[in-house]
């Protein structure tokens, strides 16, 4: 009997194992089927696509398109291989994952927003139904902001709104269908998105996208595919219809300018204004949309306010950063000496009687200047971030950049006028001569016209070194882009800066001054061609 | 249904088997008490020296006993009719028929070849004769030889095929071991069993391991299917023998030394080569006034002031075994330390501290219990090595001699950078830190483990030749980390402002439980061995690691006492705890030979993995194998020369899981997905990995066909070739950046792709033989293998950049119709001598190649005749696989006196060397400059000028044959002596055994490689995220931590 217990537990011991035995579940995650139920779901969904914007980097729009502009050349450090260089020179790149970085984080972002448009319909909003348009309105803020990033950098790109395979590849869209997409996107916030004005705007939704962001946006892609694409609208899109976007966000939205334009900028209000007391802060009233970082996060950092400031010195109160986008002395020159823009823009070193020895710090295109928007500031021979924000400047600044000013509110106001009922438009005149009369701080420099050309001007020297002007000029040339070579050139030797810092300036592999075959386009990441079989073709004059 | 009719075999098949175990038991109870009758006598060898622990068993039973410590025995027998069985390790065992003797003297004969030999295949052991696949036994006896405390070093050169590498000289460090090539990108280590409980060799005192079995071919490792896609490596632990106890002390203290010094620019050396380098940049600032480099001396010698001469070691060991007829035991006590050749303030140390204790009873006639429990403690202190981040060596390389180590003056009371000249021309960058300093500051991290392994096992006689075993084992591992890094600034661009305080600790429980029923049996001249067995893996985990950066209230630098900067609160507290990996696996085997001259296996495993999803969470390992033992044919029977040859075929195949969890899976994670709202961070959650169902096994098929032979009675030969191919490797495919999900948005789906072939040969050879008194045993082994990936997606997988230096580009990589992880880059041409040459560069439409350069830049070669040169340009460079290893052995013996040497290299492969991060102007150089740079038309065709890395030409900056290096070596690894004092002089002591024994590692390296140490075991790392990167790259040099040459005493005392 014994031995049979003994065998016939031996034998159970052989077999009877479930299936349960081998199912296991992770930890660390969660799996997709059981996530996107509740509305505290929905928040970090939501969260997680704003989160795409601080992925902007080295090669973000933000700096590329100061670089590719007259207002900046490439900068660096002479030991990084000359992209910068090369982006300053025409666009090129030699390396196959050149503008990877933009292409991956805007899709990322289109991908994340898509995920919450299609899940939000499963979560269960019962009483919170003004939370679910306020969420749907953000989440397609977001997406267009990215299809648009995409749209201005490489021109007619696969617009993306649905969750497709890994491995699913998509033709270009073209360019009305692309900006409609992008205009409907914008519209659906303009109508849905948080509405309180300024003043009133609750303090914990701030950073998040409102009606007025969407509408400066709408009016922004707007003026760029009418622009660009020379054409008079887009179907619903007409100048009168987008008029009366940014006229309501002019009008009822809260915003306003601050009274000195220095204030606005960290480093500017310590350089210029004589202290921090001075500066506007992040929550200021002409912010109509930034993307926010904060010191005390460990991980949402801005990390291409790193690259801005010069490279390997803190000298007070300007911060280290790692020399990118050096000003060209053309735009110093541009400015009045009596405008306050020019000198809470621009860091002259000369001017200011600093030595910079950008030679051992191994500056590329030293031009002696930098801006300072953005820079990082520092206190004694320490960078700030040090003493604010943790231990590690690279790691840690937190200053949000404005991505949508009022100043360029009022300025795509005065043109949206202008187009309509031109250049005598009075109101047109007082949204121009707002900006105007605010940066000299006296209104002997006001313009008596408000013409196309004065708004263009004005536009340069209010949002220089902001990342608007290349395209600004892309599309002033309202599709003849042989116009391009007269105002965009290398930046070697002739233009008066020093450039003996660069980093092999003969070796670069610039082949010519071919932005008009580029139509000012930027080169499409090769990698992500091939990735995509060959279903696009390469932008044309690479 | 189903269950009734089994119900109802079982019925049957029970009842049957009762009734005949009854008839059994029956037998043995009767003639139990009708003949037992008691032998006795001595054993000896032919020398006549008696021989302790002789097991002498009554053949076909369980009854047994072992000869005592003067070579006695007495054993109950059953009566006239029956026979006794000597067996000793190394001896030929020996039958005698009792009849009427009660006095049976024993002389047993050494076997010199072999013959009898049992090895371990998987689930139970097999004679060597027998075995019809490639394994390789290593005994005791051979790898204790090199008194190495580490079981992975004394196996180096032992194992034609089998490539251990140490991943860097510092003391507990671990090894790569690779058996027969690179076959998956995803890490290549075999799967080790210790007493069949998974396990690592780390854990291990050599001492206690009884031999090593490794399973090179897929037929003999497919027995454990879904891990042995890389091999096998089943550890025997020592086990205890019937007869009075043994105590063994093992004692050994040894110095080591660093064998090959760098040499690197002294300060005059140094100051003139920067000042050489910018004048060749045209620079406006020469660092360094003439004055000033005259007043230089020779500066600071890094690398020396970081050295530890003589650097100390020791072990000890006791061990206890013994016995009686139906108990053994053996227990064992260990303990060793071990200081780095670079051990600046105790940081390169390491300590193991070890018991273990196993016992086997037969508890009744049908059943034997048993267990194996072994716990180590280690602790280690570390240096960091490996990568060109954190690597201590590299940072004594790099650093400036002009800095001196100490300065009482400064704030640290360690010497910094000061600037030459008043306009700060020098000083003030990176690699100006001082080394010494980061080492006080930085490596003071303490990792300790405690690891409990260990098996309980019962073995059930049910019938003649039926067996049943179930063994339960399990594992038990504690780790814990501390670690304090020191504010400090060491230039004003490498500080720390505040300190670091770390705590982590980890626990992880594993159970393997195996359950297997064997049944032998012979039909006339056929013999057939068959198992059928259950396994069923699972485990649990547990991690918790904290940090905080602040200030000290009280001295001792643990987490409690860290007060928080008052504006940065900043803490790291993660954790995770969770079940770990389940596997549920069916296997069967079955072994047959016709007088032991025809033989075949066949084994079948089925596994089942938590790791894959539904649709392919089973996998099948078949293998099969065959043998034909020539030499008993007639015609060969009778050969003189030839006594013995197998030939022998298989085939077989293996599997690999994949070498993370939930790889199949869709999750949503959190990770990076904050962002500031309202003035704070908001949590975002989408998805970070997309499922794939249909993710399956890595599967690995190997044939191979070789031959044992014994001929001229002393010689040995071996030969194995084999093919494999590694294919379906478990990878992320990379996808499009419109689908969102690729890069940092989520990661790239894995999937099964790729293929790689291993084929090559193995040879062993092995003379051995007495000469009277004198004992010699020579063998050689040599190995071929040829490694090339077949397929691969988009057939390129490519490796990391900035691996040299920052910014460095891709040099390894995965292609079709390479080796895994071959070099590539531009070939080079010598250095342009004159203006002219560069001019006179043209291609065949006359348009300049490179139209940059200056005299004294390195010249490319526009491989595919473009008439660009450009990234199109890079061929293969090298191969960091060696085509051939080999080890080559002697052991001699003449009376009392022992030696035995052991040699070991390896040929075809080459090296990837940089010791200085080419981006960068101030890190200083390795002497060989002065004479290899060039300097001036016909200087040198060498290197380049030196130049400050911003020269036009990327001289350094383009990866080019400049840095690559033939790899060939060969080592005298060890070299040991010892004597054993003579019995007759120790009898009266008590003493068995007296041995002394000295011997050098590492003691010589003939290599034409020019930096430390040609054997590298770069590898693998963990990336940021955590992940394993580039499991397949190697041969890369950044500066590695050398082995060092060791000198060592030591003695053993049996008694």
């Amino acid at each position: 009997m014994k031995r049979i217990i003994i065998l016939s537990s031996l034998i159970l011991l052989m077999i009877g194992c479930s299936e349960d035995f081998l199912e296991k579940q992770p930890t660390t995650s969660s799996v997709v089927e059981n996530f996107y139920q509740s509305p505290e779901d929905a928040t970090q969904a939501i969260t997680t696509i704003y989160n795409m914007l601080t992925y902007e980097d080295w090669w973000s729009k933000f700096i590329l398109s100061n670089q590719a502009s007259d207002d900046c050349a490439g900068g660096g450090g002479s030991g990084d291989g000359g992209g910068y260089q090369i982006t300053d020179r025409g666009l090129t790149q030699t390396s196959t994952t050149a503008n990877k970085e933009p292409w991956r984080f805007c899709y990322g972002l289109i991908y994340r927003a898509n995920t919450y448009i299609q899940a939000e319909t499963q979560i269960d909003w019962t009483g919170n139904e003004g939370l679910k348009k306020q969420y749907l309105a953000e989440a397609r803020f977001l997406r267009a902001y990215a299809h648009f990033y995409l749209a201005q950098m490489f021109g007619e790109v696969p617009a993306v709104t649905t969750i497709n395979a890994p491995d699913a590849v998509f033709p270009r869209t073209p360019a009305s269908e692309l900006y409609t997409i992008i205009l409907d996107d914008l519209k659906y916030c303009a109508e849905n998105g948080l509405s309180d004005p300024y003043s009133s705007m609750k303090s914990e939704n701030w950073g998040r996208a409102t009606k007025w962001a969407a509408e400066a946006m709408i009016a922004r892609v707007f003026l760029y595919y009418t622009g660009y694409y020379n054409q008079e609208s887009l179907g619903e899109y007409t100048v009168a219809s987008v008029s009366n976007y940014i006229e309501d966000c002019i009008n009822n939205s809260g915003h306003d300018l601050v009274s000195q334009y220095a204030s606005l900028w960290y480093v500017s209000a310590r350089s210029e204004l004589g202290g921090l007391q001075y500066y506007a802060g992040e929550r200021n009233p002409e912010a109509v949309w930034s993307i926010t970082y904060d010191a005390s996060s460990n991980l949402t950092w801005s990390k291409l306010q790193r690259m801005i400031g010069p490279r390997n010195t803190n000298i007070e109160p300007y911060g280290n950063g790692w020399g990118a986008i050096p000003v060209l002395p053309s735009l110093w020159n541009l400015y009045n000496d009596a405008d306050s823009r020019k000198k809470a823009t621009i860091l002259s070193w000369d001017d200011e009687g600093i030595v910079y020895d950008y030679n051992t710090q191994q500056q590329a295109q030293y031009s002696g200047y930098n801006t300072k928007k953005y820079m990082i500031s520092a206190t004694g021979t320490t960078n700030e971030v040090e003493i604010l924000g943790g231990k590690d400047w690279q790691t840690k600044a937190y200053e949000d950049i404005m991505t949508i000013r009022f100043a360029d509110v009022l300025l795509m106001g005065a043109e949206l006028r202008v187009i309509k009922s031109g250049a005598a438009d009075g109101t047109a005149l007082t949204y121009l001569n707002r900006v105007r009369q605010r940066a000299f701080g006296s209104a002997s420099y006001n313009y008596t016209s408000a013409s196309i050309e004065n708004i263009m001007a004005e536009r340069r020297l209010e949002l220089a070194c902001e990342g608007l002007r290349y395209y600004d000029i892309l599309r002033s040339c309202k599709g003849d882009f042989s116009k391009l070579s007269g105002i965009l050139t290398y930046n070697d030797e002739s233009d008066g800066a020093d450039y003996s810092g660069s980093a092999e300036t003969s070796s670069l592999d610039v082949d010519g001054n071919n932005f008009a075959a580029r139509k000012g386009l930027f080169q499409i990441p090769q990698s992500e061609l091939e990735l995509m079989g060959g279903i696009i073709e390469q932008n044309p004059g690479f | 249904m189903k269950e009734k009719l089994n119900l109802k075999w079982y019925k049957r098949l029970l009842s049957k088997r009762m009734t005949m175990l009854f008839l059994a038991n029956f037998f043995v109870c009767f003639s139990l008490y009708a003949q037992q009758r008691t032998i006795t006598g001595t054993v000896r060898d032919v020398t006549g020296e008696t021989l302790v622990g002789v097991n002498i068993v009554e053949k076909g039973t369980t009854n047994g006993t072992a000869s005592s410590i003067d070579g006695t025995y007495s054993l109950k027998v059953a009566g006239n009719n029956t026979t006794i069985t000597a067996n000793y390790i190394g001896y030929k065992s020996i039958d005698i028929s009792v009849g009427g003797q009660s006095v049976i003297d024993i002389t047993m004969d050494k076997d010199v070849l072999g013959i009898d030999e049992v090895v371990v295949v998987g689930y139970g052991v097999q004679k060597k004769k027998l075995v019809t696949g490639a394994t390789v036994q290593i005994k005791n006896e051979e790898f204790t030889k090199n008194n190495t405390t580490r079981v992975e070093s004394a196996l180096q050169g032992l194992t034609p095929g089998m490539s251990i590498v140490k991943q860097s000289g510092q003391p507990g460090s671990d090894f790569n071991i690779t058996i027969r090539g690179l076959s998956s990108i995803n890490g290549n280590g075999p799967l080790v069993l210790i007493d069949g409980v998974p396990g690592s060799l780390s854990m291990l005192n050599p001492s206690d391991i009884e031999s090593i079995d490794v399973l090179k071919d897929a037929a003999s490792a497919a027995i454990y299917g879904s891990r042995a896609a890389n091999g096998v490596i089943l550890v025997t632990s020592k086990k205890g023998k019937a007869g009075e106890a043994q105590i063994t002390y093992d004692a050994s203290f040894s110095i080591s030394n660093l064998s090959n010094k760098l040499d690197m620019l002294n300060a005059k050396e140094y100051a003139t080569i920067m000042n050489e380098a910018a004048t060749n940049e045209n620079s406006k600032v020469i660092p360094y006034s003439q004055d000033y480099i005259d007043a230089l001396g020779e500066g600071t010698d890094w690398i020396g002031e970081a050295l530890n001469e003589n650097a100390p070691s020791q072990s000890h060991y006791i061990g206890i075994t013994g016995g009686s007829e139906k108990s053994t035991y053996s227990i064992s006590l260990s303990y060793n330390n071990e200081e780095g050749i670079f051990n600046f303030e105790n940081k390169s140390e390491f300590q193991r501290l070890g018991f273990r204790v196993n016992s086997e009873h037969q508890v009744k006639k049908y059943l034997k219990i048993g267990e194996n429990l072994t716990y180590t403690h280690r602790r280690s202190t570390s240096m960091g090595t490996g990568n060109q981040y954190n690597n201590f060596l590299r940072d004594l390389m790099v650093a400036s001699p002009l800095i001196p180590v100490y300065d009482e003056n400064s704030y640290d009371g360690f010497g910094h950078a000061k600037a030459a000249n008043s306009n700060k021309q020098n000083g003030d960058v990176d690699a100006q830190s001082n080394p010494i300093a980061r080492m006080h500051n930085d490596f003071n991290g303490i990792n300790k483990y405690d690891d409990i392994i260990g098996d309980i096992y019962a073995e059930i006689q049910i019938l003649p030749g039926l067996k049943f075993r179930t063994d339960f084992g399990a594992t038990l591992g504690f780790s814990n980390y501390t670690s304090a890094t020191d504010s400090s600034t060491l230039t004003p661009y490498t500080y720390n402002k505040k300190p670091d305080y770390e705590q982590k600790m980890a626990r992880t429980f594993n159970y393997n439980f195996d359950n297997v029923f064997s049944y032998e049996k012979d039909f006339g001249k056929h013999h057939a061995l068959a198992i059928l067995g259950v396994n069923a893996q699972d485990g649990t985990y547990f991690n918790m690691r904290s940090v905080r950066e602040g200030y000290l209230q009280n001295a001792a630098p643990v987490l409690s006492n860290v007060k928080a900067d008052t504006l940065v609160a900043s803490y790291t507290v993660e954790g995770d705890f969770g079940e770990g990996d389940s596997r549920f696996s069916y296997f069967g085997r079955v072994s047959y030979d016709f007088d032991e001259k025809y033989l075949a296996t066949v084994s079948l495993r089925r596994d089942g993995s938590s790791r894959f999803g539904k649709n392919f969470r089973y996998g099948y390992f078949p293998s099969l194998s065959a043998g034909w033992v020539i030499s008993k044919e007639s015609f060969l029977e009778t050969s003189t020369w030839l006594d013995f040859l197998k030939l022998r075929a298989s085939w077989g195949q293996n599997g690999k899981e994949p070498a993370e969890k939930f790889q199949y899976m869709a999750q949503v994670g959190s990770d990076d997905r904050e962002y500031i709202i309202g003035g704070g961070e908001l949590i975002g959650v989408s998805p970070i990995l997309f499922a794939n169902p249909d993710l399956k096994w890595e599967a690995s098929e190997q044939i191979n066909v070789g031959f044992d032979a014994r001929f001229l009675k002393d010689f040995r030969f071996a030969f194995d070739w084999y093919q494999k191919s590694s294919k379906d490797w478990i990878m992320q495919k990379p996808v499009a950046g419109v689908s969102g999900i690729a890069g940092v948005s989520a990661t790239d789906p894995y999937v099964n792709a790729g293929n790689v072939k291993n084929s090559g040969v193995e040879l062993d050879l092995g003379f051995q033989k007495e000469f009277g008194k004198f004992y010699l045993d020579l063998s050689a082994n040599l190995s071929y293998n040829k490694n090339v990936v077949t397929e691969v997606p988009d057939s390129i997988i490519h490796g990391s950049e900035s691996v040299l230096y920052n910014g460095a580009s891709e040099f390894y990589q995965i292609r079709e119709g390479m080796p895994m992880g071959y070099f590539f880059g531009h070939k080079t041409a010598g250095i342009f001598q004159t203006p002219e040459e560069i001019t006179n560069y043209v291609n065949e439409a006359g348009k300049q190649y490179q139209k940059a350069a200056k005299p004294g830049d390195v010249k490319r070669v526009d491989t595919n005749n473009d008439g660009l040169i450009n990234d199109k340009d890079k061929v293969m460079l090298g191969n960091p696989n060696p085509d051939f290893m080999f080890g080559f052995k002697v052991n001699a013996a003449y009376k009392g006196f022992d030696f035995s040497m052991n040699i070991q290299g390896q040929t075809g492969n080459q090296i990837v060397k940089c010791y200085r991060p080419q981006e960068t102007y101030y890190p200083n150089y390795t002497s060989d400059i002065l004479t290899n740079r060039w300097t001036g038309e016909g200087s040198t065709n060498r290197y380049p000028r030196v130049t400050k890395n911003t020269e036009a030409n990327k001289n350094w900056r383009e990866f080019s044959d400049l840095y690559v290096e033939d790899g060939d070596y060969l080592k005298i690894k060890s070299i040991n002596i010892g004597y054993d004092l003579k019995q007759s002089l120790l009898k009266k002591t008590g003493i068995q055994k007296f041995r002394i024994y000295a011997s050098a590692t590492n003691l010589f390296t003939l290599t034409k490689y020019t930096g430390m140490d040609p054997e590298i075991g770069y590898g693998a790392y963990y990336n940021s995220d955590g992940k394993l990167t580039d499991a397949y790259a190697s041969g890369i040099d950044v500066g590695f931590y050398p082995t060092a040459s060791t000198y060592l005493f030591g003695i053993n005392v049996t008694f």
